[in-house]
């Protein structure tokens, strides 16, 4: 009984090390990633009732009070794609882009706002950790999204321009032009906005320079800077939240975490999983009958 | 399945499961990165680890290293940009960087206006000079600034920024205030150290280490003292140093040099790549001329690099750019309701390579040429007529110091409406066996539990299987006829149909009318099995019934349709029968 005790033991975790390798993985704002540059902290304080992932940008059509949070995205969306958006922000909508690359300015051209990603990062001698790179920038208007927060860590942003400023880096921060993390004699002290909010239509975008702050490791922040409470807010600005899942970097995986990612999507799937596991118990955990050997040609003794 | 088959079946899955696991462990094992953490940061192209930076803590002189690095770039200038409506959070700020940085001795301040509003903030001097006058005394901090710079632009050359400025010198002082504290520092933890019997070896060591900095800090100071003395007078002259010498797309090379003398008027120092002008950069008021060239359009080869300053040239500097290996990735996406598809993919060369020329190929001739993004990236929208295409993109400009390369190859069809199919020459992302595997184990498993089970129709074999069985039933059912122990004609034939899958309850029955007639005792209907055999009186015959229903349960319950278990419960069952009849004649 012990013996098969510890071996039942032993498979269990034998399963569970191979189930962590295989629903995981190391890459860069992953989901499935839980080291520092993966997004799984996030992921997983999501509400379920009120957050859906989008893989099909066709399901924005119907939608209402809801905001579209779009986090690092690797490619550029087509025409057809940008024209479903702009029609679910000129609906009342909102759109929240966390990016600091090519790729958000052209989402951000393509639905015609003023709003525009600047292509170097930013720096600043007011750093929350030994790197200038690390900026503590404050809000500088009243917003739901930056209500309360006194201060939100950053971790290489970009200066954004256009819109209406929410957060600004402070005065001694500067455009990092040669990327040495150092003021030089060709860049010049001076604000920065990181967070930009824009009317379109009835509805709202909202741009943040650095989607660094969705991942882990910016999560263990100590709790003097907001972070923490923005990306709450972040989750509950509207009653509804879209997570764009068909160009962001969130959506990446690797190895068989497509096969598990899928699996957890599909409902057919997941009920096939469940009624082959309780089949797999029925089977193993069945009431035997005695086997050939436990039945042997003496007679047995009650 | 034999049973020791089963288990080493098992055994075997389960090493192989064990090395996979630990295959993966060391695998991961390796993956991290073997330094400590206070000492470096990991880092990728958008992010660095805060964990790793909260780690690292100002307690060495590597450490102070930046700061220093930073006054000791700054004692020139720092500038500040100001909105004239943004003095009041301009103030506090300075207050809180001032208070942390107090010994900064030079402010420039931007105002961001023209030469006509500068004239009418002199003209306004009531409002202007409060509003001067007010971020100056408001803050205590900005008192302890010595200096002020304002700049203001040329309303006739914008591009072009006067400034009135008044230098300042506090960088040695703020070098040797650094030492002084370290070493103060140093010698506190030191001696504590020593009372506790703890090893202060590296802090002493962080001492010396940190007098060598600031000693090179002193040094290039004076280096610039020496320079600026020289620069007022003598014959020109420019120095120029170029490293590294061994480049490859994207790297740095820092350029780096003096001028000295005078030529009668003001040049910039003009760097030449290959006797062309290659980049401006103006000296600053030492003389000393520094700036950064990537390796971008320049082709593979060796090239000389030259500073030039008025009439005088500098020694040339050899410049060796090999060519690195590319790597041209493609999309292709069919844009909806269109006959046009969306090319896109990213240019790589270590990392992504920006402002580069891709060609987009259709059917192998040039469609078009786009610049690669700033993140490496390029889109095109092809459109495409009724037909079938090749299309791919190709990097081939010898004018950049990369290798050629090509993209995978896309196959689309038009119907001249819309596209009706894209395929890529490469294999699809998903292999097949991904998918074929997990259905295996879902499905196939199942289904032959199911028909092991009888429950799905059963193979020729099994059929087969049943004839062996109805032969064993014949076999019995003779023998016991011929021993009087059953009658075949007293159980009515409708009551026990004569198929095989009835002879195991059939030989159950006759054995408890055997052992109601033998052993005179009354078996009743609700008793199972196991009671009857724990009610039976002679021991060997109890045994031997034990045995018995053990088959029997084999059969009946456990879905034994194997050919062994009837023999064996025949064999049980004729035991049974010799063991209580020997008994029953001896009593």
């Amino acid at each position: 009984m012990k013996r098969n005790f510890i071996i039942g033991l032993m498979i269990c975790t034998v399963l569970l090390i191979l189930g962590i390798f295989l629903t995981t993985n190391t890459l860069e704002f992953s989901q499935d990633n839980i080291g520092w540059n993966g997004s799984s902290g996030f992921f997983s304080r999501l509400d379920r009732h009120t957050t859906e992932m989008i893989t099909d940008i066709s399901a924005l059509e119907t939608k209402e009070n809801t905001t579209l949070l779009i986090i690092a995205p690797n490619e550029s969306w087509s025409g057809e794609e940008t024209r479903i958006i702009h029609a679910f922000l000129k609906r009342g909508n909102t759109v929240f882009l966390a990016d600091e690359t090519d790729t958000g300015n052209s989402l951000l051209s393509g639905l015609g706002s003023s709003i525009r990603i600047g292509p170097s990062y930013l720096a600043g001698i007011d750093r929350a950790y030994n790197n200038s790179s690390i900026l503590i920038t404050s809000p500088v208007q009243e917003h739901p999204l930056t209500r309360g927060i006194g201060s939100l860590v950053l971790d290489k942003a970009k200066p954004l321009t256009g819109g209406t400023p929410l957060i600004q880096t402070g005065i001694m921060s500067w455009i990092d032009t040669n990327n040495d993390f150092r003021i030089s004699s060709d860049e010049s002290f001076g604000r920065y906005t990181v967070l930009s909010q824009e009317q379109m239509g009835n509805g709202e975008i909202i741009v943040l320079s650095d989607s660094g702050v969705f991942i882990n490791s910016m999560s263990g922040i100590e709790s003097e800077y907001g972070n923490g409470q923005f990306l709450l807010r972040c989750i509950q600005y509207r009653p509804n939240l879209l997570i764009e899942q068909i160009h962001s970097r969130t959506a990446d995986q690797s190895g068989s975490g497509w096969l598990l990612r899928y699996i957890r999507l599909d409902s057919f799937i997941k009920t096939m999983i469940v009624l082959v596991s309780l089949l797999a118990c029925v089977f193993l955990f069945r009431k035997r009958p005695p086997g050939f050997a436990d039945i042997g040609s003496e007679p047995v003794m009650m | 399945m034999n049973c020791h088959v089963k288990r080493h079946l098992f055994y075997l899955v389960y090493a192989t499961l064990c090395l996979l696991v630990a295959g993966l462990l060391i695998g991961n094992g390796l993956q991290p990165l073997l330094y400590p953490a206070e000492k470096s940061v990991r880092e990728t192209r958008y992010h660095m680890n805060i964990g790793d930076l909260r780690k690292q803590a100002f307690n060495s002189s590597t450490d102070l290293l930046p700061l220093m690095q930073e006054l000791l770039d700054y004692s020139g200038t720092i500038a500040v940009t100001l909105r004239k409506s943004d003095i009041e959070s301009a103030s506090s700020d300075l207050a809180r960087y001032t208070s942390r940085y107090h010994d900064l001795q030079n402010l420039i301040i931007r105002l961001d206006m023209n030469e006509s509003e500068i004239a009418r903030f002199s003209q306004d001097a009531g409002q202007q000079k409060d509003m001067l006058s007010q971020f100056v005394t408001t803050s205590e901090s900005l008192q302890s600034l010595e200096k002020l710079e304002i700049q203001y632009q040329d309303e006739g050359n914008p591009e072009s920024v006067t400034k009135v400025r008044l230098q300042g010198k506090a960088l040695k002082n703020r070098i040797q205030t650094l030492q002084n504290q370290y070493a103060d520092i140093t010698d506190s933890l030191s001696s504590r150290g020593k009372t506790l019997g703890v090893n202060t070896e590296p802090v002493m060591q962080s001492r010396v280490e940190f007098d060598k900095l600031t000693g090179m800090v002193a040094e290039r100071q004076n280096e610039r003292d020496r320079y600026t003395r020289f620069a007022d007078t003598g014959s020109p002259f420019v120095s120029f140093l170029a490293v590294p010498n061994n480049v490859t797309f994207q790297d740095r090379v820092d350029v780096y040099g003096f001028i000295a003398g005078s030529q009668g008027r003001s040049f910039p120092v003009v760097i030449t790549l290959d006797n062309e002008p290659f980049l401006e950069v103006i000296p600053d008021e030492i003389g000393e001329f520094r700036s950064t060239v990537q390796i971008h359009n320049i082709s593979a080869g060796e090239h000389i690099l030259t500073a030039r300053w008025g009439i005088v040239v500098s020694d040339p500097s050899h410049l060796v750019v090999k060519p690195l290996e590319a790597t041209l990735g493609l999309q292709v996406l069919p844009v909806k309701g269109l006959s046009a598809v969306n090319m896109t993919g990213t240019l790589t060369a270590r990392e992504q390579a920006p402002e580069v020329p891709v060609s987009i190929l259709v059917q192998d001739k040039v469609f078009d040429t786009v610049m690669t993004s700033a993140a490496g990236t390029y889109l095109v929208t092809v459109p495409l007529s009724e037909g079938r295409y090749d299309v791919f993109t190709r990097f081939d400009d010898p004018s950049y110091p990369l290798l050629p390369s090509e993209s995978q190859h896309y196959i689309v069809e038009s119907d001249g409406t819309r596209i009706t199919s894209v395929t890529s020459s490469k294999a699809g992302p998903i292999p097949p066996w991904i998918l074929v595997l997990p259905g295996i184990l879902l499905f196939t498993i199942p289904i032959w539990y199911l028909w092991r089970k009888g429950i799905v129709q059963r193979s020729v074999s099994q059929v087969e299987d049943s004839f062996k069985l109805k032969d064993v039933r014949e076999q019995w059912v003779g023998e016991s006829a011929d021993d009087g122990m059953f009658d075949s004609d007293s159980i009515p034939a409708a009551e026990y149909p004569s198929g095989p899958e009835e002879l195991p309850r059939r030989i159950y029955l006759e054995m408890l009318s055997f052992l109601s007639s033998h052993q005179v005792f009354e078996i009743s209907p609700v008793m199972t099995p196991r009671e009857i055999a724990r009610a039976l009186p002679e021991e060997v015959c109890k045994a031997r019934f034990t045995r018995f229903i053990g088959w029997y349960e084999r059969i009946r319950y456990g879905g034994c349709q194997d050919v062994r278990c009837t023999e064996g419960l025949i064999k049980a069952a004729d035991a049974v029968r010799k063991s209580c009849q020997e008994m029953r004649d001896e009593a």
